[in-house]
């Protein structure tokens, strides 16, 4: 499953000439640390909404195979209509799997830089403990 | 005074107090440092951790872990699944929200008198006397002139051009730096959220903070609150710790935010078949106006503008609100190489949005693993509030100079001109066609004289039980921020 959302996620926020895509993030630790602090609500709604990017292009571009199968051109026509799906589960599910993607992504060094934004320091992860 | 943070299993905790304060927010914490005050010894009993200003996340993500309640994953179920966001941590939400103050407006005092038969002006002097200490304590202020940031200004331009009756917010913050953080907390220490005030004092006063130590249940003995207990769970692994139990020899104070106080008195055994009903809040959605200059909203105060001109016709409070850039992906409409040209955009961006005054009522019952369940749709009057609020931001945008407006209407093109305006009289009534959130949560346990259609009396305490409600808004059954 963690391919798959890495898959959608970079479909959805490809490289651009004037900024990197997800592709170029530490997408793959962010997943892994997405899973073991997400609560369970959070996670299933990534896998439904990954899920659903995979297996809709029928519905979207007309061809009945998955997501990861798709021609560059049809993958980004996919990537562009199934978030604007007229099916208000499946865009809200969509929601997450961008937002989870936009966290990692926005997050990210390079990306800050070409936007022109400050760079954010790790968190701290700290608590009082006395 | 004592500070008791997670304990392993094995090391239990015990102790008595004069009274228990269940949760840190602003009722809670409030709570606590009055009865401390007046020499009660006081232990607030907190469900999240307690982080100081330097253990605030840089991220939005490491807000979401670190400071919200289920990563702020919870959504009401109805027509549209709308998040419901509230902290947990010590000092709760206002840790985490823009630091407003608003007074309770005296209507509210006589609308309250006039359905459940409490409040009135009597209520309305003694509430209002105590927001005047609590402001000079907070150091309420109106924001800045130099941390308004551009999307401030720019509201304050259209409002000026348009006559929106708007003014610049009062918030709790001393000397506001405007770096744009108040939604992850404020890491500069200007934010007077109550875990760096209410809550030390508290302590300094004698008291007992736990933290990490969410409540399980408040301990009857007939009708008599006489303490509460739970188990820690670690803030990072929730793997869960040792048993405590707080024994009070006075009292119990619930503010355990709007969604888990009546869950919690439920739990408890207090049988009162209004727990739970009465949830109201104040749908919000934005509108990004994109302009041909810098906006960069991530510089300036968070929210620093508002109009209440509108607040009785047609029911809305317009204001601005600065997201950080990774929230703001999501909201963007469709993927691929189209977002990206979206996002690319940010820093010339603006989002100005709407809270309806709705009217629309919901119920809050228990979910698995204790989770709430919201249940909430916005009847169609609030629906016609919510689309002319999206319609007033709109032209506000275009009149402060934006070239475009990002309504993020879903059947409607995404991105409208001036001359577009028009679409938006028919934009869809369906809420699903939104991406919204509620703010502004009230109600669960509905404050009011007859048991027969209330939770608890106007001082609070729960009918036929000597468990208080200590509360800003779970008892309120409809106010206006």
């Amino acid at each position: 499953m963690r391919r798959l959302i890495k898959h959608a996620v970079t479909q959805l926020m490809p490289r651009t000439e004037q900024l990197p895509g997800a592709a170029d993030t530490n997408l793959d630790d962010f997943i892994q640390n997405l899973h073991r602090e997400a609560p369970f609500s959070l996670k299933l709604g990534l896998w439904i909404g990954t899920s659903i990017y995979v297996v809709w292009p029928i519905f979207t571009v007309g061809l009945p195979l998955p997501s990861f199968f798709l021609p560059s051109t049809l993958a980004e026509l996919h990537a562009e209509r199934v978030t604007k799906s007229q099916n208000y589960a499946a865009r809200q599910l969509l929601f997450v799997v961008k937002m989870i993607g936009g966290f990692c992504w926005a997050a990210d060094d390079n990306v800050r830089q070409a936007m022109g934004l400050p760079l954010l320091p790790p968190d701290p992860q700290t608590f009082r403990t006395s | 005074m004592t500070h008791t943070a997670f304990q392993e299993r094995g090391h239990d905790v015990e102790l008595s107090v004069d009274y228990v304060v269940v949760g840190s927010g602003a009722g809670g914490s409030m709570a606590a440092v009055t009865l401390a005050r007046g020499g009660a010894e006081v232990a607030i009993v907190e469900a999240g951790p307690w982080r100081d200003p330097e253990d605030y996340p840089h991220s939005t993500y490491g807000a979401l872990r670190d400071m919200l309640d289920a990563f702020g994953s919870t959504v009401t179920l109805g027509r549209a699944n709308w998040p419901i966001v509230q902290g947990r941590l010590v000092g709760g939400s206002t840790v985490v929200n823009s630091a407003i103050a608003v007074r309770t407006p005296e209507d509210i005092f006589a609308q309250w008198r006039r359905e459940v038969g409490v409040g009135g002006h009597a209520l309305a002097e003694k509430v209002w006397s105590i927001q005047d200490r609590v402001e000079q304590e907070l150091h309420v202020s109106e924001v800045p002139q130099a941390s308004r940031g551009r999307s401030n200004i720019l509201a304050q331009i259209a409002d000026k051009k348009l006559q929106m009756g708007g003014h610049l917010m009062n918030r709790y913050i001393d000397r506001c730096e405007g770096n744009g953080t108040c939604l992850q907390g404020c890491r500069a220490n200007r934010k007077q959220s109550t875990n760096i005030n209410y809550i030390p004092e508290t302590l300094r006063r004698g008291g007992h903070v736990l933290s990490c130590a969410p409540v399980a249940k408040v301990i009857l003995e007939g009708p008599r609150a006489v303490g509460v207990r739970g188990r820690f769970v670690h803030p990072k692994t929730k793997a869960k710790g040792a048993d405590f139990i707080v024994h009070a020899r006075k009292g119990v104070l619930v503010s355990a935010s709007v969604t888990y106080s009546s869950l919690l008195l439920r739990r408890s055994g207090v049988k009162n078949k209004n727990l739970g009903k009465g949830f109201r809040a104040h749908p919000g959605s934005g509108v990004f106006g994109v302009y041909d200059e810098n906006i960069d909203m991530h510089v300036g105060a968070t929210q620093g503008w508002a109009s209440t001109k509108f607040r009785d016709v047609p029911g809305l409070k317009l204001e601005t609100l600065s997201l950080p850039m990774e929230m703001v992906v999501s909201r963007f409409g469709g993927g691929g190489q189209e977002l990206m040209a979206r996002i690319a955009q940010y820093r010339h961006m603006a989002m100005w949005v709407q809270a309806t005054r709705a009217q629309s009522v919901g119920s809050i019952a228990s979910g698995p693993f204790g989770m709430p369940i919201v249940r909430y749709s916005l009847v169609p009057a609030d629906m016609e509030r919510f689309v002319e609020g999206i319609r007033m931001v709109s032209k506000m945008h275009f009149a402060a100079g934006a070239r475009s407006i990002m309504p993020g209407i879903a059947g409607l093109p995404y991105e409208l001109r001036e001359s577009d305006l028009g679409l938006l009289d028919s934009a869809p009534r369906d809420p699903r066609a939104y991406v919204a959130i509620l703010s502004h949560l009230f109600g669960g346990c509905v404050m009011g004289a007859d048991p027969a259609t209330s939770v608890c009396d106007g001082n609070g305490r729960v009918h036929g039980y000597g468990v208080c409600t200590w509360l800003m808004r779970r008892s309120f059954p409809a106010i206006w921020e």
